[in-house]
C-alpha cells in the first residue's frame, strides 16, 4: 500500500520538478535565446566570430570585387575561370586617336576601354582561380588581408538574380563611342553592326570640332579616287589624299594638293581632273544637306488634329504618314496633302490653313540653318577666359540660340548683353567678331 | 479461453516486401537509394540505387583546362576535399614528372591529416547519430568546426578548398598557422578519450554494432573495398605505408587493424574503432610534421598553362573513405583527353549488398553508417 502511494508521489514529484526547470527557463528567455530572427535580427558584423582576425588570413571567399580603374582588360582572370562567370569587352581605341585609357596605379598605361566587367556571383564557385593571374591585383576578394581594398561582404543575398550580377565597369557612351565603340553600342541595344565599309569616325560627336573649323560633316572619302583607272595616278592621287587628309585640309585644299601631286609627276590626265573635279562637286554640298535635314523643324502629326472633320483628319494624317515615311520636306508634305484633299473634295479655306501650318517654319528656318551648324555651338565661347564674362556671354548665347537667330544675330545679342553688364572687354570682342566674321 | 487459433499454415499467404529507403533519407548520407526487399524485418536483398548526384564531372573535365579541374575534385568528396585535391595534384605530377618542394609536402600531409580527422568526426558523428547517440554527433561537429577554422585561415575556404594544386599549394601557412594547429592537437587529444568514453565503449553502442555487418576479408578485396572498412576487416593496407608518396616515407605511423576486440573482426564495430584510431594516429603525424617542417616555396616551377607531355598515368592515393585513383590521358594539349575517377565510396558502397543480407532493417541503418560513404564522390 505504501509502495503506491510512494509511487504516486514520485510521478507527481518528477512532473513538478519537470514543470519547475521548463519554468524557469521560461522567465529567463531572455538570456538563454538561442535563436536570432534572421534577417530581421542580426549579429553585429564586428562580434562575429568567424574563428581568427581578419587580416592573419591568407584569403577569405567571400566576394569578388573588381577594382575596374586598375583593369587593363588582358582577360586573363576570364579565362582562368572554370565556370565562365566572368564576362569582358574591351573596345580598342582606333590607331592615331588620343583617346587616353588611363594608368593603374601600378603605373601599367591601359591600352584599352573595359567597356563591360560582369561577374555573376551566382554561377561563381569561389574557387578563386580568377584571382592569381590578374598582373594588375585588380580582381580580388573581399576582406581578410584585402580589407584595406574593401570590406568583408558576406551578406549579399538577394531576392533576384540580376542585383547578384555585379556590373564593374560602367564607361561613359561618350567613352565608348570617342574609342570607336559604335558597334558595341549598336550590339548592347540590339541593332545590327555599322557596315565595316563605312567606318564611323567618332570624330564628328565628340572632338568638339571647336578648334578645327573645317569641313568636318561631309568625311572626305579616298575611295572617290577609284574613280581614276590608271594605277599609277591612283596610287599617287591616294597618297597625296591621305597625306591632306591627315593634314586636316577640306576637300577643295586636298583636291589642289592631289593636283599638285600630280602634275609633279606628270600624271594630270584628263580622267583624273575629271575626278577630282567631281570630289569637290560631290562632297562639298553634303554638309549642306546634313544641315537642312537636321536643323529643319520636324512637322508634327499632331499639328492636324485641330481638323475636327474626321474623314479630313484621318486622309490628312494618311498622306502625312506616307509622305514622312518616304522622307519628304515638310512643304512637299503639305503640297501632297493639299492635293490629296482637293482630289476628295475636301478642302475647306480652314483645313488648307490648318495644314500650311505644317510647314510655315519651314520655308523660314531653311535659309539659315546657320546657328545650329555643326561647329557654330556654344563651345565657340570657352575661349573667353574671365569666368564671369563666359558664363554670361553663354548663357545669351542659349537663349538666343533657343529664340532661332541666325550667327550673326546670336553674336550681336551677346555682344549687346555683355556690354550691359560692362563686361565687354577687348579681348572679347575680337573672339565675337572671329567667330562672327566667318559666319556672318 | 485458451483456444489455439485456427490457421491453416498453407493457406497464409506471404509475399517479399519492397521498401525504399531513401533518396531522402537521414541515415544515407546524401541522396542514395537503397532498394530493400525485406522478410517481416529482415533484409533479404539489397540494392543500391545511385546517381541521384551525378554531375558528370569526368566528361566535364575534358573540357576544362588542368589546373580548373582542381577545384571540381573538391566537389567529388566534399567531406574530405583536400584528399580529392591532393590526390589529382599527385597524378598530375607523376605525369608531368614534377618534383615537389619539401616544404609543400609537408604542408600537404599536415592539412591532409587535418582533413582525415575532420572526415572521420563527421563519420563517427553521423554513425552514432545513425544509430541513436546525438551527443556525440554535436562533440564531434563542434571540434571538426575548428578545423574548418584553421582551413579558412589557411585558404579562405571551409569546404571546399581548391587549396592543393598541380606543382604546390595555392598560398604558405599563415604566420599562426603552425602554433594554432598545435593548440588544436592539444585540445582534441584529450577530446578523443571523452569520444571513447561517451560513445566507443558505451554498452548500447557496442550491442549495436559489434559482431554486425560482419565484412570478411576476402570479400572485402573481392569487391575492392579500400579505407578504413578494409582495414577494419583486418587487412593491413594502407597507400601512406605500402605506396609511401608525400611526406609520409619520413614519418612515423602505424596502420591500425581491426581485431575484433568486442565482437568479430570486421564488424561494424571493427571499423569505427579503425577509424577512432586513426585519428590518433594522424594526431601524432600532425605532430611530427608540424616539428619537421621545412622552410622553402611553395609551389614548383610549373608553367601557367599546364600542358603535361603526351601519355597517361594512374595514380592512386589514400583518402579519408580509401583509395582514389585518378587516370589521366593526355595528348599534350592544355585540356585532357580522358579522366577517369576511381571512387572509394562507390566500391565500399557495393559490398552493401553481400554483408547486409540477412540482418534487420535497423542494423543495416548501423552498416551503411559504418562504411561512411559519401554520395558526392559515388555518383560525381
Amino acid at each position: 500500500m505504501s509502495e503506491y502511494f510512494a509511487n504516486i508521489f514520485y510521478g507527481l514529484k518528477s512532473f513538478a520538478e519537470g514543470l519547475q526547470l521548463t519554468m524557469r527557463h521560461f522567465r529567463n528567455r531572455k538570456d538563454l535565446v538561442a535563436t536570432l530572427q534572421y534577417p530581421h535580427e542580426k549579429w553585429p558584423i564586428e562580434d562575429r566570430h568567424i574563428g581568427f582576425p581578419l587580416e592573419e588570413y591568407n584569403i577569405i571567399r567571400s566576394r569578388l570585387n573588381v577594382d575596374i580603374d586598375d583593369c587593363i582588360g588582358c582577360l586573363q582572370c576570364e579565362r582562368a575561370c572554370p565556370v565562365d562567370c566572368i564576362k569582358i569587352e574591351t573596345i580598342k581605341p582606333p590607331k592615331g586617336s588620343d583617346f587616353d585609357c588611363g594608368i593603374t596605379s601600378n603605373g601599367t598605361k591601359m591600352k584599352m576601354l573595359v567597356a563591360r566587367f560582369s561577374i555573376d556571383m551566382t554561377e561563381c564557385m569561389f574557387c578563386n582561380l580568377c584571382t592569381f593571374p590578374c598582373p594588375e591585383d585588380c580582381i580580388y576578394m573581399v576582406g581578410g588581408p584585402n580589407s584595406s581594398k574593401h570590406e568583408i561582404e558576406y551578406e549579399y543575398a538577394s531576392r533576384d538574380r540580376e542585383s547578384l550580377i555585379f556590373q564593374f565597369a560602367n564607361p561613359s557612351e561618350s567613352d565608348v563611342l570617342a574609342v570607336g565603340g559604335e558597334n558595341y553600342l549598336r550590339a548592347k541595344a540590339g541593332l545590327p553592326p555599322l557596315a565595316p565599309e563605312v567606318p564611323v569616325k567618332p570624330v564628328e560627336t565628340v572632338s568638339t570640332a571647336t578648334e578645327k573649323p573645317t569641313p568636318t560633316a561631309g568625311e572626305p572619302d579616298v575611295k572617290v579616287l577609284n574613280g581614276i583607272t590608271d594605277r599609277m595616278v591612283r596610287a599617287t592621287a591616294k597618297k597625296a589624299f591621305m597625306a591632306a587628309a591627315r593634314g586636316g585640309s577640306d576637300l577643295a585644299a586636298i583636291a589642289k594638293s592631289i593636283q599638285a601631286a600630280l602634275e609633279e609627276a606628270g600624271k594630270f590626265t584628263d580622267e583624273a581632273k575629271a575626278v577630282l573635279d567631281s570630289l569637290a562637286v560631290t562632297q562639298t554640298p553634303t554638309p549642306v544637306t546634313v544641315n537642312e535635314v537636321s536643323s529643319e523643324a520636324k512637322p508634327d502629326i499632331k499639328t492636324l488634329n485641330v481638323l475636327e472633320d474626321k474623314m479630313v483628319r484621318g486622309m490628312a494624317k494618311k498622306i502625312f504618314m506616307a509622305e514622312s515615311r518616304g522622307g519628304k520636306s515638310a512643304s512637299e508634305m503639305v503640297d501632297a496633302i493639299l492635293a490629296g484633299l482637293k482630289e476628295a473634295d475636301k478642302l475647306t479655306p480652314e483645313t488648307e490653313a490648318v495644314v500650311r501650318q505644317l510647314a510655315p517654319e519651314v520655308p523660314v528656318s531653311t535659309p539659315k540653318p546657320s546657328a545650329p551648324v555643326t561647329d557654330f555651338n556654344v563651345k565657340v565661347l570657352n575661349g573667353i577666359e574671365d569666368r564671369m564674362t563666359r558664363g554670361l556671354a553663354k548663357k545669351a548665347f542659349m537663349a538666343a540660340q533657343r529664340e532661332g537667330k541666325s550667327a550673326s544675330e546670336i553674336i550681336q545679342t551677346v555682344q549687346t548683353a555683355l556690354s550691359e553688364a560692362d563686361k565687354l572687354t577687348d579681348d572679347v570682342k575680337t573672339l565675337l567678331l572671329s567667330i562672327g566674321g566667318d559666319k556672318a | 479461453m485458451s483456444t489455439k487459433p485456427h490457421i491453416d499454415q498453407s493457406l497464409v499467404k506471404t509475399e517479399e516486401m519492397v521498401l525504399n529507403m531513401g533518396p531522402q533519407h537521414p541515415s544515407t548520407h546524401g541522396v542514395l537509394r537503397l532498394k530493400i526487399h525485406t522478410d517481416g524485418e529482415v533484409v533479404s536483398k539489397i540494392e543500391p540505387i545511385i546517381g541521384y548526384l551525378h554531375r558528370c564531372f569526368e566528361k566535364h573535365c575534358e573540357h576544362l583546362g588542368y589546373e580548373q579541374i582542381v577545384p571540381f575534385t573538391d566537389r567529388c568528396d566534399y567531406i574530405a576535399s583536400m584528399h580529392m585535391n591532393h590526390g589529382y595534384a599527385l597524378a598530375m605530377e607523376r605525369l608531368m614528372g614534377i618534383e615537389v618542394p619539401p616544404r609543400v609536402e609537408y604542408i600537404r600531409v599536415i592539412v591532409g591529416e587535418l582533413q582525415r580527422i575532420a572526415s572521420h568526426l563527421v563519420a563517427l558523428g553521423t554513425f552514432g547519430l545513425d544509430i541513436g547517440a546525438i551527443t556525440p554527433f554535436t562533440w564531434m561537429i563542434r571540434d571538426r568546426e575548428r578545423i574548418l577554422d584553421l582551413f579558412e585561415n589557411l585558404c579562405g575556404a571551409r569546404l571546399l578548398y581548391n587549396y592543393i594544386w598541380v606543382g604546390g599549394v595555392s598560398h604558405d601557412l599563415p604566420e599562426k598557422f603552425i602554433r594554432r594547429t598545435k593548440e588544436f592537437i592539444d585540445y582534441f587529444t584529450p577530446q578523443m578519450d571523452e569520444f571513447d568514453q561517451l560513445l566507443t565503449f558505451n554498452k548500447i553502442f557496442i550491442e549495436r554494432t559489434a559482431d554486425v555487418g560482419i565484412l570478411p576479408p576476402d570479400v572485402a578485396i573481392n569487391y575492392g573495398v579500400t579505407g578504413p572498412s578494409l582495414r577494419g576487416s583486418g587487412v593491413k593496407w594502407d597507400l601512406r605505408k605500402d605506396e609511401a608518396y608525400s611526406a609520409y616515407p619520413e614519418l612515423e605511423f602505424d596502420v591500425p587493424v581491426g581485431t575484433g576486440k568486442m565482437g568479430s573482426v570486421g564488424d561494424c564495430w571493427d571499423r569505427y574503432w579503425v577509424r577512432m584510431l586513426e585519428m590518433r594516429e594522424s594526431v601524432r603525424i600532425i605532430d611530427q610534421a608540424l616539428k619537421s617542417i621545412p622552410d622553402g616555396d611553395v609551389r614548383a616551377a610549373v608553367p601557367k598553362k599546364v600542358r603535361p607531355p603526351k601519355g597517361s598515368v594512374y595514380s592512386r592515393f589514400e583518402t579519408a573513405r580509401g583509395e582514389i585513383g585518378y587516370y589521366i590521358i593526355s595528348d599534350g594539349k592544355n585540356i585532357p583527353v580522358r579522366l577517369k575517377m576511381r571512387s572509394p565510396a562507390f566500391c565500399n558502397l557495393s559490398v552493401i549488398s553481400e554483408i547486409a543480407e540477412g540482418w534487420m532493417i535497423s542494423d543495416l541503418i548501423a552498416i551503411l553508417g559504418s562504411l561512411d560513404i559519401v554520395l558526392g564522390e559515388i555518383d560525381r
